[in-house]
């Protein structure tokens, strides 16, 4: 039941993305905070989401280019972790959670094409019978709903099966230090160039300044 | 002239949708007939799905202006062709000053705020990111109609001046934000390893490998570490 729910809500939270609003809801660190607060661990949702918006920063959807679908790799990472969590050690949820939603992150990319594919369809469609506009129009909304649960179930029950006793132990400092990498990597890209450096020294001054106070 | 407050609502709640049929060949073609006919009355219909049927692309949260200039252009008569050509040069602008302006600069700064503030203080990132971001979406989004409407065809180079100061700001915002990062990050972590894979993936990105050449290397360092026995 948990699994079935938890995929109709991030069916409806991944209509953001592109076909309803824009809002922004669909960022991997809302996602986790959502996700957080019905699990009663927001602590841990907005740790999550976090890490997954850092690895997917720089991700931009411009123009025809499909960046990897880090709105969807978020919010499965996010929800296997908390369905993890019934059934294995918490290091053991953490870990398969990570690799899981990193590799939806891929998945969902493929299912974008899919969905964009579909939708080409639509505008056939329209194109042979003009009146029809509106409904070929808002059966997008239903091909990215539908791939929102193709998307998550699978995924959400592969979680839900994996039963593990003992606790992983792997190393930890090392996998956060990858993924702090990759999102100051995806800062420095972003927001520096040499008529800014100035900026960015400025923060980590104030960075420095805040630890010693 | 006058927008109005209906047609105003109408073309708003529409606009909402207009990726909703996103495809690979027209792209936001379908999106923005439904949305430009929600400012129109019936009787233009045929008029208007004749003109504009085919490819569009821009920005979503730009595309309030282009409608909103050619609302009005169809309210001073001007020819079909000038209104077309409009499009073609409005589209493309938009595109470029939206893509650098949101999906380059005030999102990833917000979200960079919103992770930082995140950790420190839990629920605050997230809910000032929400906050703020939606403020300068929905001014965008929505202003877009009214501005668009009154500045007709001349939209395109207030904007192009206009933008330039919020972009400045944002990306200021983003480099501060990314060196107060850096700081906390590797304070909390306690380990010089983050600056080795920092500058591989900056490099990578510096070069332009394609995003799913960097993610899928970044998955195979991710598994290879966690697997290798402590």
């Amino acid at each position: 039941m948990t699994v079935l729910l938890l995929t109709i809500l991030g069916a409806l939270i991944l209509l953001d993305k592109y076909a309803i609003g824009e809002f922004g809801i669909s960022q991997p660190i809302i996602t986790g905070t959502i996700l957080g607060a019905i699990f009663g661990d927001i602590k841990t949702g907005i740790f999550l989401g976090s890490a997954f918006q850092l690895i997917f920063l720089a991700g931009l959807p411009i123009g025809r280019d499909i960046p990897p679908d880090g709105q969807g790799g978020g919010l499965v990472g996010c929800g296997a972790y908390f369905i993890l969590l019934n059934s294995n050690p918490q290091k053991t949820a953490l870990l398969i959670s990570l690799i899981l939603g990193l590799c939806a992150s891929l998945y969902g990319t493929i299912l974008e094409i899919w969905v964009r594919q579909q939708n080409e369809k639509l505008f056939h469609r329209f194109m042979r019978n003009e009146k029809n506009l509106i409904g070929c129009h808002l059966l997008g909304i239903v091909n990215s709903f539908l791939r929102g649960i193709i998307f998550l179930l699978p995924l959400f029950l592969l979680a839900s099966s994996i039963h593990t006793k003992f606790d992983l132990s792997f190393r930890i400092e090392i996998l956060t230090a990858l993924i702090v990498g990759m999102g100051m990597a995806n800062g420095l890209f972003l927001f520096i160039a040499k008529k800014n450096l100035f900026y960015y020294l400025l923060g980590l001054v104030c960075g420095l300044v805040l630890l010693v106070l | 002239m006058r927008l109005g407050t209906a047609r105003f609502i109408k073309l708003f709640l529409s606009n909402l949708l207009i990726q909703s049929s996103w495809s690979f060949y027209w792209m936001q073609g379908l999106g923005f007939l439904f949305n430009l006919l929600s400012g129109f009355d019936k009787e233009r219909v045929k008029e208007i799905l004749h003109n504009h049927k085919g490819y569009f692309n821009t920005h979503p949260y730009f595309s309030g202006y282009i409608i909103g200039a050619i609302i009005r252009a169809y309210e001073l008569n001007e020819s079909p062709e000038k209104i077309k050509k409009f499009i073609t040069i409005s589209q493309t602008t938009l595109a470029s000053i939206g893509d650098t302006l949101f999906w380059q600069t005030i999102r990833p700064a917000l979200l960079l705020v919103s992770v930082i503030l995140g950790m420190k203080f839990g629920l605050v990132g997230p809910i000032v990111f929400l906050i703020v971001y939606n403020i300068l979406h929905l001014y965008h989004r929505a202003g877009g109609f009214i501005l668009g409407y009154k500045k007709g065809a001349d939209i395109i180079y207030y904007l192009k001046q206009k933008e330039q100061k919020l972009f400045r700001t944002f990306y200021t915002i983003g480099a501060i934000s990314t060196g107060l990062l850096s700081v906390i990050l590797i304070k909390d972590i306690g380990s010089v390893i983050l600056i080795p894979f920092t500058i591989i993936f900056f490099i990578l990105l510096s070069k332009g490998a394609p995003r799913i050449i960097i993610l899928t290397i970044f998955i195979f360092l991710f598994i290879i570490i966690a697997i290798i026995p402590l």
